[in-house]
């Protein structure tokens, strides 16, 4: 196994905010937080863009550097996770952040800022899988119960894909090549080998005779 | 009900709400907690078909073969 990742395919994705509805319904996620959300751009103007966007699970990730308490871990499968009963709710990580992600409810005393809550990538934090303690902090563990996150697979336009990074990439390669357009991007031999790598039926390139 | 004791019981209730506030004292060592592998679980309720708990490559193949369910492009069972 690889490490987890998400890929929201811009071209697919129709800010319906199922994703978000998912993910709340999910792990019972209090008003005012949104471990994942919509961003469109040029929105309302013809050609439209949208991503739904939450923690990216990175592989440098810059909340683990900022974090004071050092309250972040990373488990094998490559999804950061955070203790809740080391965090201490300063908020470093949030600047960090470049997505966005990490999150302040209001449910500290007199309603002030409370410990910091981020996408889990349904994975739960540090306590008993499935236990109630876990569920409560962090939200349902469908990783441990062999699914992957709600969002990504309830996503009915399939634009949100999420697991293994590999298979991933792969899904992704496929239907960009398929589509015929998109893996000319600036970048994208990088992340996901040149236009020509992985194409169903295509024959391998001849060797040059010198 | 006087204006004083209303608000006497209003500041009362308000001091009041931190003692609902949850213990959120570190255990003696203080580091954080370890987390438990991803495919050890002992809840049984929610289970994906096909998935044994514990076993890493019943777990493995069961991610594998649920993220192909958003692929398109893959023949279907």
């Amino acid at each position: 196994m690889a490490r987890m990742k998400f890929i929201c395919d811009a071209e697919r994705c129709i800010e319906c905010n199922g994703c978000v509805t998912a993910c709340k319904a999910e792990h019972d996620i209090p008003w005012g937080v949104n471990r994942r959300r919509v961003v469109t751009l040029n929105d309302g103007v013809p050609g439209e863009r949208s991503i739904s966007v939450a923690c990216m699970h990175c592989s440098d990730a810059p909340c683990m550097a900022v974090c004071p308490v050092d309250c972040f871990y990373r488990t094998p499968e490559g999804v950061v996770l955070h203790d809740k009963d080391i965090c201490i709710g300063c908020g470093y990580c949030s600047y960090a952040c470049p997505f966005g992600a990490p999150q302040f409810p209001t449910n500290g005393t007199f309603g002030l800022r409370g410990k910091m809550d981020k996408c889990t990538f349904c994975a739960g934090g540090p306590e008993e899988n499935g236990s109630q303690a876990e569920y409560e902090k962090y939200g349902r563990n469908r990783l441990a119960e062999g699914k992957l996150p709600a969002c990504a697979e309830m996503c009915s336009t399939k634009a949100l894909i999420g697991g293994d990074g590999d298979v991933v990439a792969d899904i992704f390669r496929t239907r960009v090549l398929n589509r015929g357009k998109g893996s000319e991007v600036w970048g994208w031999g990088t992340a996901y080998g040149r236009p020509t790598q992985g194409t169903p039926g295509a024959a391998p390139a001849p060797a040059k005779k010198s | 009900m006087s204006a004083v004791r209303v608000a006497g019981l209003a500041m009362v209730a308000t001091v009041l709400v931190a003692c609902g506030e949850r213990v959120q004292t570190i255990p003696p060592g203080g580091e954080r907690k370890a987390d438990t592998a991803a495919w050890d679980n002992k809840d049984k309720r929610f289970l994906a078909p096909g998935f044994t708990p514990g076993n890493e490559t019943s777990w493995n193949a069961q991610l594998v073969d649920r993220a192909q369910g958003q692929n398109d492009y893959a023949p279907r069972k």
